[in-house]
């Protein structure tokens, strides 16, 4: 988006005074909307709304032979698909760039082992476990991908349920997968620990999160904090061209350190409450 | 102490404690290209070259502000096993996290309509490769006489922090200038970071006399407290090696006054 001198002059005005363009403070998110359970295909979706950014995330879980370097514990893997309806910007290969950042620091927050129970997604040693093909949709671009993705990829993985499989040995010792005939039968993933990104983007001296399309445009660049819900940060990394006073980083840190955990709580008592609240075909 | 000998045309800093373990800093490596460096971090060795800058071509690139293209390109030897892991996704992911850090650090005003490219080449990867490749980027950058706002100083810390602080502490105290070879984990130290449960990794590229964070990138988990006082940890190691590093680069004009004064006052080593 390009802005001119006067109106980036007015953005950076309102931040400084901690009253931003659409009446919100620093700190604060834009309205967030939340759906589980979009796809019927997949083992888990969601569709996330914050502001006028929508993405739409989808789990799909394939039984593959695990990698001989981690016998007894499954994988994630992420894709994402900037589509040009979000952006004209993303036309062609245009949004490849965003694509591959937002993907390598989802990779990277999950790489640390607490993050989810890899082991629960091992059917047998050695031979057979999961793999969740985590795909990213993004639908409609206004600002903050990274906490809407991360957010997103949080509540599809609480909607996602696997198949229990049993893993028989025949006779000549080959593994045979016999799947339960109940497809209702099928265990569910703790996501308790799954980390989500809080972006503090820099606009003049101060940090603001969730920034809009406009104030994006602005910005000197971001922080991109991955915090879990029990304030650890399993990621944190500089995108954008900019760079930050040693104390506004501090900063940034302390306020996700503060605001992460309650972001999570929020999100998780609403899928619990979304997930009751599902009558049959008609919500 | 460290001490620092000048052998050929690569600087070297040795460290009586653990004299194994040694950083070479040497610029204008490549001689066809506009400038370059070559960092050696105990077993870690990498390689840049910078060209341009030059014109943009394409129309709809036409931007005011210069571009910057980094590519990191890892050697297929590099690691112990052959092109282990996802070579090429991390390859990718060096490459975003060196243009995100040095976008900040080059006065990119001032190249309308043309771009400059940094090509890094890691030639091996014994750990804090990419600390090491951003001091070797900022080097080759000044080499090129590209106008920058600071040089930048890439720095790792070791994974494990409990043990960390008994360590940065002590080294803090004795004043060890060559304090990133401590703080450079290796290979083995961060994978065992990696498989165990209260560990993480921090790198800062830090420009040391604007005071400003040109990147931070940390992985595996560790608490937000422990982020900023790792990087404080880490600012003042930066700081450290600076003077180093402003010395190589000094040596390598020709005709600078520093060199040519300590030319006379040192024989050849």
């Amino acid at each position: 988006m390009t802005l001119s001198e006067g109106e980036k002059k007015y953005i950076l005005d309102s931040v400084n005074d901690d009253c931003r363009i659409d009446g919100r403070q620093r700190n604060n998110y834009r309205l967030m909307q939340v759906e589980t359970d979009v796809i019927d295909h997949a083992n888990g979706s969601a569709r996330l709304r914050i502001g006028e950014t929508e993405v739409l995330v989808c789990v799909k879980a394939e039984l593959e032979t695990p990698k001989p370097e981690t016998p007894d514990r499954g994988a994630i893997q992420f894709f994402i698909d900037c589509s040009a309806n979000a952006s004209p910007q993303f036309a062609g290969r245009g949004g490849n760039e965003l694509a591959s950042d937002i993907q390598s620091c989802l990779d990277r927050a999950f790489s640390s082992p607490s993050v989810l129970d890899y082991t629960a997604l091992c059917v047998e040693r050695g031979h057979f476990s999961w793999t969740l093909f985590v795909d990213i949709l993004i639908l409609q671009c206004g600002g903050n991908l990274y906490d809407a993705v991360s957010l997103g990829v949080k509540a599809a993985l609480y909607n996602t349920v696997i198949a229990k499989v049993a893993v028989k040995f025949l006779a000549d010792n080959k593994p045979e997968v016999e799947v339960s005939s109940d497809p209702s039968k099928g265990f569910k993933l703790d996501v308790t620990n799954v980390p989500c990104f809080m972006t503090f983007l820099r606009i003049g001296n101060h940090c603001v999160l969730d920034p809009s399309l406009e104030e994006e445009s602005c910005g000197q660049g971001s922080l991109v904090v991955g915090i879990t819900v029990q304030g650890i940060v399993t990621h944190v990394r500089k995108v954008g061209p900019g760079s930050f006073h040693p104390t506004s980083m501090e900063d940034a840190l302390n306020t996700a350190n503060a605001i992460g955990p309650l972001i999570h709580m929020q999100l998780l008592s609403k899928l619990k409450e979304e997930t009751a609240d599902k009558r049959g075909f008609l919500r | 102490m460290a001490e620092q000998l000048k052998v050929e045309k690569y600087w070297v800093l040795v460290l009586q404690e653990q004299p194994s373990l040694l950083v070479v800093l040497k610029v204008g490596v490549n001689g066809k290209a506009k400038g370059s460096a070559y960092v050696e971090a105990g077993n870690t060795k990498v390689i840049t070259a910078i060209y341009g800058p030059r014109e943009i071509l394409r129309r709809q690139d036409f931007r005011m502000k210069g571009i910057l293209y980094c590519e990191v390109k890892i050697a297929n030897f590099a690691t112990q096993m052959r092109a282990e892991g996802n070579k090429e996704a991390r390859e990718q992911e060096l490459s975003a996290v060196l243009r995100h850090s040095l976008e900040p650090v080059v006065c990119l005003h001032l190249y309308p309509k043309s771009q400059i490219d940094v090509y890094v080449h890691v030639l091996e990867d014994d750990g804090s490769c990419l600390a090491t490749l951003i001091t070797c980027a900022g080097l080759a950058l000044c080499d090129a006489a590209i106008q920058t706002y600071d040089l930048i100083v890439g720095m790792g810390l070791v994974s494990f922090f409990h043990l960390l602080y008994c360590l940065c502490e002590s080294m803090l105290d004795n004043r060890y200038i060559g304090g990133n070879i401590y703080m450079d984990p290796t290979h083995d130290e961060e994978k065992e970071s990696a498989s165990s449960g209260e560990n993480g990794s921090v790198i800062i590229g830090l420009m040391p006399s604007v005071q400003q964070l040109a990147t931070i990138f940390q992985y595996g988990d560790v608490s937000a407290q422990s982020v900023t006082k790792a990087c404080k940890e880490l600012m003042s190691m930066c700081q450290e090696v600076t003077p180093v590093l402003q010395e190589c680069l000094l040596n390598a004009c020709p005709n600078s006054p520093i060199a040519e004064a300590e030319h006379d006052d040192q024989p050849d080593l």
